[in-house]
């Protein structure tokens, strides 16, 4: 039980920030069941970043949070369809060797992190005017 | 849910935070649906933006229009994100969207949205003049252009904007640019200061007694000559280096394409997806806030004042430095914005008075310049913003995208910024390294660099 405490905390932290909106105006995150105890799946919008082909439209992701989080980055999941080149085209999952804050995790790393890296990562200049799916349309 | 609808009639209490930054506290029962609560939003004491245009956030989720509040789980003190999207079409199918669904296939941008620069140079109609048949005339942008601020290096020789302007096609073109409302327009869309200028902007550059004057060779020399003998200091607030006759302290290499460029890449044009020839600020000096100091942000002509202008009228030490702050304070409240169109206008259509101000101004600065002037001392100062304008003007006609004179401001940047690094740490830009390196990109337009910092 010892060692979990640190991951519930830590989680327990995350979430107030993202219901009480803390964190970053253009991600939001929270619990997806609400009566987990365990508080593992979790999700994550993201506002696409203006100037790009993303701008007004609103991603879903879902977030898993394992066992051993925040020693090991949860896996990340777009539900809404996306085209970009960490993302599995079929699944939606992330693909954690290819987003730098995930390969290279920290445990001070949060989702929020990941959900502003993702942000980042879709208003790089080489990644901004990838064409994209009809929005709306889900993995 | 059934067990809750009781608890359902519970108010609860809770922020919805809008992307304008607004935050509104709303109490309302949980059993309120989303529609409910966005049409309550939509009212004119809360957002005023329609509800098929409200996206509301929380929690990881968008909310769905038919669900209730108690549904999601927003419980007391929780803040929801509203985002004004584009108009959605998602009430004529509700069936189909899903939990994750946003809304507004259609994604059509939003109206009025400003279109990106990248997208192309379609409604620019500066953009003809990229095309060859200007070949020759226009100076295309090269490194050496742009400043170690990434912003515009010393201002092409005024000789050779002269000369240039002498030939009767490039003249012809510029006024017909000038005399294009379109062009006008572009340009004050393009320069937030302008922008924030308002009308008389327009009107100054509509004057034909203006566009006659920039487009004509003869007072571009004058301008150069009345330059030279405000020693540099006249458009030292503007925030740029180099009159060659007097360079600023501790620079001794007044060569314009040996000023060092402190970045690598500032070399290259810093709005590569604009149109390269259009000067990506041509009006900085007007009110460029690393320029002439606190002053310069609220009065978009106080850093026509800056201090070596000042200082040079003064103390007839032509550019000898001056604190910034007190000189450009002391100049707001001798002028607005609206007498100086009229002043503008009436110095360009009487040569004369010019001649008599330039001649006052190189024998004894401190002297009143014009006797006949009784506002005097304000008057010649105010005096100065057509030519200020003008050589503005005069670096976009003649394409060399020469936005500044004066000194090199050689503060660190932490110093120079500090305004608007404070306006950008309000925004939640927190990235001290990211934040300077945008600003000294965007020449300190913070704007520029909110864009810059979303896009890198």
């Amino acid at each position: 039980m010892g060692a979990k405490v640190p991951r519930n905390f830590r989680l327990l932290e995350e979430l107030e920030k993202g219901e009480k909106g803390h964190g970053a105006e253009a991600c939001s995150y929270g619990l997806s069941d609400g009566d987990d105890l365990l508080m593992s799946n979790w999700n994550g919008t993201i506002l696409g970043p203006p100037h790009s082909a993303h701008e007004n439209r609103i991603y879903s992701l879902n977030i898993h949070c394992g066992e051993a989080y925040p020693d090991t980055p949860p896996t990340v999941q777009f539900v809404s369809k996306i085209n970009l080149p960490c993302v599995d085209q079929r699944t939606g999952k992330v693909d954690p060797q290819r987003l730098p804050c995930l390969s290279q995790w920290k445990r001070e790393n949060t989702m929020e992190t990941i959900l502003i890296e993702l942000r980042r990562f879709m208003a790089l200049p080489q990644h901004k005017k990838l064409s994209q799916p009809p929005e709306g349309s889900t993995f | 849910m059934a067990d809750e609808s009781t608890a359902d009639e519970t108010p609860v209490t809770f922020n919805v935070k809008s992307s304008s930054d607004a935050k509104y506290v709303l109490t309302v029962p949980l059993s309120m649906t989303i529609i409910d609560l966005k049409t309550k939003l939509s009212g004119p004491e809360y957002a005023d933006i329609p509800p098929d245009r409200q996206r509301l956030i929380y929690s990881g989720r968008v909310l769905k229009d038919a669900d209730t509040l108690g549904s999601y789980k927003v419980k007391e003190g929780n803040t929801v994100h509203l985002v004004k999207g584009a108009a959605s079409n998602q009430r004529q199918n509700p069936a189909n969207q899903g939990s994750v669904n946003a809304g507004g296939t259609g994604a059509q941008p939003a109206a009025g949205v400003p279109t990106n620069l990248a997208s192309g140079t379609g409604q620019d109609p500066l953009a003809g003049l990229t095309g060859a048949r200007y070949a020759g005339y226009a100076q295309m942008p090269n490194a050496n252009m742009f400043g170690p601020d990434g912003g515009m290096g010393p201002p092409p020789d005024p000789e050779h904007m002269a000369s240039m302007l002498e030939n009767p096609n490039f003249a012809s073109t510029l006024n017909e640019a000038l005399a294009n409302p379109q062009v006008i327009d572009q340009m004050i869309r393009s320069n937030p200061m302008l922008r924030d200028m308002g009308p008389q902007v327009r009107q100054m550059m509509q004057d034909p007694g203006f566009r006659a004057m920039m487009t004509n060779p003869e007072a571009l020399r004058n301008i150069s000559q009345m330059q030279r003998q405000f020693g540099g200091g006249m458009f030292g607030g503007m925030g740029g280096g180099g009159n060659q006759a007097f360079p600023a302290p501790g620079i001794t290499d007044t060569t314009p394409g040996q000023q060092p460029s402190a970045e690598g890449e500032t070399a290259t044009p810093r709005q590569p997806d604009a149109t390269p020839q259009q000067p990506p600020n041509p009006f900085a000096m007007f009110g460029n806030p690393a320029g002439a100091g606190a002053a310069g942000g609220a009065n978009p002509f106080a850093a026509l004042f800056g201090p070596g202008g000042m200082g040079g009228m003064r103390s007839n030490a032509p550019g000898s430095p001056s604190p910034a702050g007190t000189q450009a304070a002391e100049a707001t409240p001798q002028q607005g914005a609206n007498p100086i169109a009229d002043m503008a206008r009436n110095m360009m259509q009487n040569p004369q008075m010019m001649q008599q101000m330039m001649g006052a101004m190189g024998a004894s600065p401190p002297a009143n310049p014009d006797p006949n002037n009784p506002a005097a001392n304000p008057a010649a100062q105010a005096g100065f913003n057509p030519f200020a304008a003008l050589q503005g003007l005069g670096g976009l006609g003649a394409l060399g995208g020469a936005g500044g004179f004066g000194t090199q401001d050689d503060r660190p940047p932490e110093d120079r910024y500090a305004e608007q690094l404070r306006q950008l740490n309000d925004m939640g830009f927190y990235e001290f390294e990211r934040n300077i390196e945008a600003l000294r990109r965007t020449g300190g337009s913070v704007q520029g660099a909110v864009e810059y910092l979303l896009t890198h």
